[in-house]
């Protein structure tokens, strides 16, 4: 009984619109227990969608409340959480959010980048000293663990001026961003996040050096984009802004 | 022969001060890291809230920790599901648990979601004898893998559930009571609870408490409520349910709830007992004002003691 209760239960409360009263729920028949459904229905949709714009402010700064609300609501009620942490609510809400506003999505994107790396493992930072211990011989081969915050973004939209200004501005309402094709490294150098935006080619090449590839083959897959990339300046960023852990040989 | 679990109706340890606490809210965490030491006992928080790898949030709580006694509330075991814990929660818990050393950990007597979902709401269960196994099951698991011992909250609820004729429902305060002779857990006594389920279920608050086994209490919640006479963002005819309080942790503690804290304390001897208030979070002074209203109780209990 009680499992086909949590099951009927979990269906109502999950349902769309002003929800069918206590129908289909065994133990919940009548108007009162319909009425008094509704309360648990909007604790856990309203709840979810909170948090979904906790974790999206400037997204839903972006769209408005209420296109925002609506695309949280469905959301919710199509992918409510696996676990039991809100910190990592929200992953495929950018994805749900793409067909409807691809300029929200992609700003949608960013936000979760920040979230992830707000919540990422500690790590120890690598220093240019640790670096520059390795003889210069095997620089070509030395590969490095990414410190866990470390995320790069392939974005279509011009988003990071309008996240920048909005943390600035807890008010400011967006304009929708212009379709321009950027990258982003976001990281989290000691308590807070910083945004990078990367010259062409740079993503590539922090990608793959975040795959744990080799600088040799991170470098080509950069130069593959733009022959004129800067790979030491992008070096010097990722060493500046902590987005290295350690380097092996 | 298992000795593991204590034998019925002893009387568990109290592990957190005999003293008022409050909930650890993020708007206060830079008053707790400014080194101005605010005056309470001891803190509360969410264990899911810190369920993450790392960052500056779980570093201010590690800080804060160092200098105030520290419980750990559950929101996610979901205590009540019948297809059992989630092994991974668990094992989560377990690590965060090992990592702050929390005074005491606790959790509700409720579901959160069924099939791999979690619906973030506390939901009612049905007080059957089938519950009442299931229940024991979870908590016993519970406090096998994360080695300590948990403390079970009774909740608030806010919808009548009509059992099949022939099936008979265990009153609450012998359901908790017969979880903690089985699995050797404490409870963690509710007062806001109560009296919002007193109201929206239609029974006797102080009545429920004569039969509470304060012997099991490890520590006790206050915390305020709201009413709704019908409550627009659910649709106009809900109405229907008729006046409901709502457990929104969201207000001070209402004199009703004042007044049963009291009479309980007069049974027991001073307790932890907690201030939570988890919606438009007040300055710290207000909440720290609530808390000292809770330990003028606490202390007029111990001097009567």
């Amino acid at each position: 009984m009680l499992e086909a209760f949590q099951q009927q239960m979990q269906r109502a409360l999950l349902a769309a619109g002003g929800g069918e009263g206590g129908a289909g729920i065994d133990l919940a028949p009548g108007a009162v227990a319909g009425a008094r459904l509704k309360i648990y229905r909007a604790n856990v949709q309203q709840s979810l969608a909170e948090a979904l714009a906790t974790a999206f402010p400037v997204t839903l700064r972006l769209m408005g409340v209420p296109a925002f609300r609506t695309a949280a609501l469905d959301f919710v009620r199509a992918h409510p959480p696996t676990r039991p942490q809100l910190a990592a609510y929200g992953g495929g809400f950018p994805a749900a959010l793409a067909p409807l506003d691809t300029g929200a999505a992609d700003m949608a994107r960013l936000e979760w980048a920040v979230m992830e790396a707000y919540f990422a493992a500690d790590a120890p930072v690598l220093t240019v000293e640790q670096l520059t211990a390795f003889p210069p011989g095997d620089y070509a081969r030395l590969r490095f663990i990414p410190h866990p915050a470390a995320r790069v973004l392939w974005l279509g939209h011009d988003v990071l001026p309008l996240w920048r200004q909005a943390q600035e501005d807890e008010t400011w309402v967006p304009p929708a961003p212009d379709a321009a094709d950027g990258e982003v490294l976001v990281l989290r150098p000691a308590d807070g996040i910083v945004c990078v935006s990367l010259p062409p080619g740079a993503a590539a090449a922090i990608q793959s050096l975040l795959n744990g590839d080799m600088l040799t083959q991170a470098a080509e897959a950069g130069l593959l984009v733009e022959p004129k990339l800067d790979l030491q300046a992008m070096l010097h960023t990722l060493l500046a802004q902590g987005a290295l852990a350690s380097a092996s040989v | 022969m298992d000795t593991a679990a204590p034998a019925p109706g002893a009387t568990p340890a109290v592990t957190l001060p005999r003293r008022a606490g409050i909930g650890l809210r993020h708007p206060h965490v830079p008053a707790f890291l400014s080194g101005e030491r605010p005056d309470v006992a001891w803190v509360e928080v969410h264990s899911e809230t810190y369920l993450v790898a790392g960052g500056p949030r779980l570093a201010a709580l590690e800080t804060i920790r160092r200098d105030y006694a520290l419980s750990c509330h559950g929101v996610g075991l979901s205590l009540g599901s019948a297809a059992g814990l989630d092994a991974n929660h668990l094992a989560n818990l377990r690590q965060l648990y090992d990592r702050l050393q929390p005074d005491q950990i606790s959790d509700h007597l409720a579901w959160t979601g069924t099939g791999g979902a979690y619906l973030n709401d506390l939901l009612p269960l049905p007080l059957t004898a089938e519950t009442r196994d299931v229940v024991a099951i979870n908590i016993a698991h519970a406090q096998d893998v994360l080695g300590r011992r948990l403390l079970v909250e009774n909740p608030s609820l806010y919808m009548p559930l009509i059992l099949p004729p022939g099936v008979e429902t265990i009153p609450e305060p012998q359901f908790l009571a017969d979880l903690v002779a089985r699995t050797g857990c404490g409870l963690l006594l509710d007062v806001n609870n109560v009296v919002v389920c007193a109201h929206n279920l239609g029974f006797d608050a102080a009545a429920y408490l004569a039969d509470f086994p304060l012997e099991a209490v490890g520590e006790i919640h206050v915390a305020g409520h709201r009413r709704e006479a019908f409550a627009p963002w659910v649709g106009p005819d809900a109405g229907a349910g008729g006046v409901v309080l709502i457990d929104d942790h969201g207000s001070r503690v209402s004199d009703t709830v004042w007044d049963l804290l009291a009479g309980v304390l007069s049974r027991t001897g001073p307790l932890p007992v907690l201030v939570e208030w988890d919606m438009d979070v007040p300055p710290l002074e207000v909440l720290l004002g609530e808390a000292a209203h809770a330990q003028s109780l606490l202390d007029g209990v111990a001097a009567h003691a």
